[in-house]
Parts: C-alpha cells; structure tokens; sequence
C-alpha cells in the first residue's frame, strides 16, 4: 500500500509540483492550502508524512507542527520544512517545534524524492 | 510660551523621521525589487535551457527510433545497444525536466518578495496618509498656520503666539504619528526569502 503524505504549501504552484514529483514517486499525496488546513485534514487522517512550507496565512509551519506533535498519534509521524527560510536561527526554532528535517526552496524533485525515501522508505 | 527656538526640536525630529521611514521602506523596496529581477533572469535562463535540453532529448530519442525503419537491414541497431542509448536520453530528459520544475518555483520566491514590497508600500502610504491628514486638521489663514480657525496677528501679538503654539501641537502630533508607524513597521521588515539565485537549496536532516 502507497506511503501517505501531507503536502501543505499557500502557493498553488509549489503544491502542484511537490505533488506531482511524489505521486510519480509512488506515494499518496493530500494537499493542504496553509497550516490550518493541514491540521484539519491530519486529524481527519493519519498520514506517514508530513511536508509543510513556514510562511502561510491563517496559520504557521512552526504553529502547524507544534500543533501536530500535541495530538499523540503524530508524536512520531516524521515531518520536514520545505520553505525559502535558511537562518540557522529558523532551522533551530524548527527543530525545537518537533520538525524532523529542513529542506530549502527551490527544491529538486529527485532530491526530494530521496529524502521522503530516507525517511519514510 | 512657544518661540522660534523651541519649534527647532521637533521640527527636526519630524523630518528626520520622516527621512529615516522613508527611506527605510525605499530601500527595502528597491532591495526586493532586485532581488526579484535577479531570480527572474535565473529562473528563465534556467528555463530556456531546460527547455531546449528537453527538445534536444525527444529530437534524439526520434532520430534513435527512426534508425531501424531508415537501415530496413544493414545498420540497424542492435536491441540492447537500442535499449541501452534510449535509457540514457530518458534519464536526460528527466534532468532537463527536474531542472525545470526547480526553476519554476520561482513563483513562489518572488511572489513572497512582492508581497513584502507591497507591505512596504502600504506602510509608506499609510505613513503619508496620516501625517496628511494630521496636517489637514490645520488651517492657514492670513498667511500664518491657525488651529480651530483662530487667526494670526502681528509677529509677537497673542495671534501669532497661538500660530506658535499651534505648530508646536501639530509638530507633536505629527511626531507621534511617526512614532506610531515606526513600531508598526517590524510587522512587515522580516526577511523570509534570501535566495538570489534558483539552484536547488540545501537539505538537513535532524
């Protein structure tokens, strides 16, 4: 059965491409619009992964992760930045929140592709 | 009682602040904006080299598969060498096509810069618009600055005390107006994006 992963990203087009290199990839991917919707959806379902941007409205990644990581069956579920934030000082505050990776923007698609695989097989 | 002297201070506390802020989001802007151009140029520089690469790639793979029906005997590849080139324009088609999906999320890098360039602009023109309508509440009349319609005299005449006086409240009113916007100006200083160019950003894993 296909890995399940959230993809939460404001911008239409990043989603559209993170999506289509994982589905290529094999993998179930839902979309999310910001971090509220994403945390909807996660309590509507369990994913395997979750893939979150930071800046978006309504709410944050940092807020969408610390949220995630208080319901206890994403406690574990790994989850990776995907955002145009490369501070150290982020990348620290991300890890505090319970964030399992960061990956910078513009993405690669294979190498994306390659990390999920890593982390989520 | 206000004079001359002790208009000095805050006149030069308004316009100093109206420069600081001014300049502050001015620069900011024109910062983002070329920021944005230079993404832009790498992102269809880019683009056009993936693209050309993906039609150099289907213009191979056509030529390679054309080969047996223009040999029909003599020449013709064999299957696994067949096989074996047609893999490699396939996974130099994908390069081309990755290159280009990273290239493409340019959109969302200049669409956060123009956002915030926007930001700077509103506050710009929210600072204008309430420093203007500070000033609106002041009148001139009979060539010297009145509030609430009282009138100006003769240069040391209770008239033209109140003008100073006036000046005096409207220079600390403008003041505070500048006060205000300068704290509300962090809201939009924060940096998310400080890409300059559109090769693909750095992975760590905790």
């Amino acid at each position: 059965m296909a890995k399940t992963i959230l993809a939460v990203d404001d911008s239409g087009s990043l989603r559209q491409m993170v999506v289509f290199s994982l589905r290529a990839a094999g993998y179930q991917v839902t979309e999310a619009v910001d971090g509220q919707d994403g945390l909807d959806k996660a309590r509507l379902q369990g994913f395997d992964l979750v893939l979150t941007d930071q800046n978006m409205p309504r709410m944050d990644g940092l807020s969408l992760i610390r949220a995630l990581r208080a319901i206890g069956s994403y406690q574990q579920v790994p989850i990776l930045m995907l955002t145009t934030e490369s501070s150290d000082e982020m990348k620290a505050k991300g890890r505090a929140a319970g964030a399992n990776g960061w990956l910078v923007k513009p993405f690669d698609p294979q190498r994306l592709i390659e990390v999920v695989k890593k982390v989520i097989g | 009682m206000t004079t001359p002297r002790t208009l000095v201070a805050p006149l030069h506390a308004l316009l100093t602040g109206l420069s600081v802020q001014g300049e502050r989001h001015l620069g900011e802007v024109q910062a983002d904006l070329r920021q944005t151009t230079d993404l832009l140029g790498a992102a269809i520089d880019k683009l056009g080299k993936s693209f050309a690469g993906i039609h150099e790639t289907m213009l191979a793979q056509q030529a390679l598969l054309m080969t047996p029906f223009d040999a029909r005997g003599d020449g013709v590849l064999p299957q696994d060498v067949l096989w074996e080139r047609l893999t490699q324009l396939q996974a130099q088609g994908h390069l081309h096509a990755n290159a280009a999906m990273t290239a493409l999320q340019f959109e969302d890098m200049t669409g956060q810069l123009i956002g915030r360039i926007a930001g700077h602009v509103e506050s710009l023109q929210a600072l204008l618009g309430a420093l203007g309508g500070s000033t609106a509440k002041m009148t001139m009349q009979d060539g010297a600055v009145s509030e609430s319609g009282s009138a100006a005299g003769a240069p040391g005449s209770d008239t033209d005390t109140d003008a100073g006086d006036a000046i005096a409240t409207l220079l600390a009113s403008l003041n505070r107006v500048l006060q205000d916007q300068d704290a509300a100006a962090p809201t939009v200083a924060r940096k998310t994006v400080a890409q300059t160019h559109m090769d693909s950003g750095d992975i760590e894993l905790f």
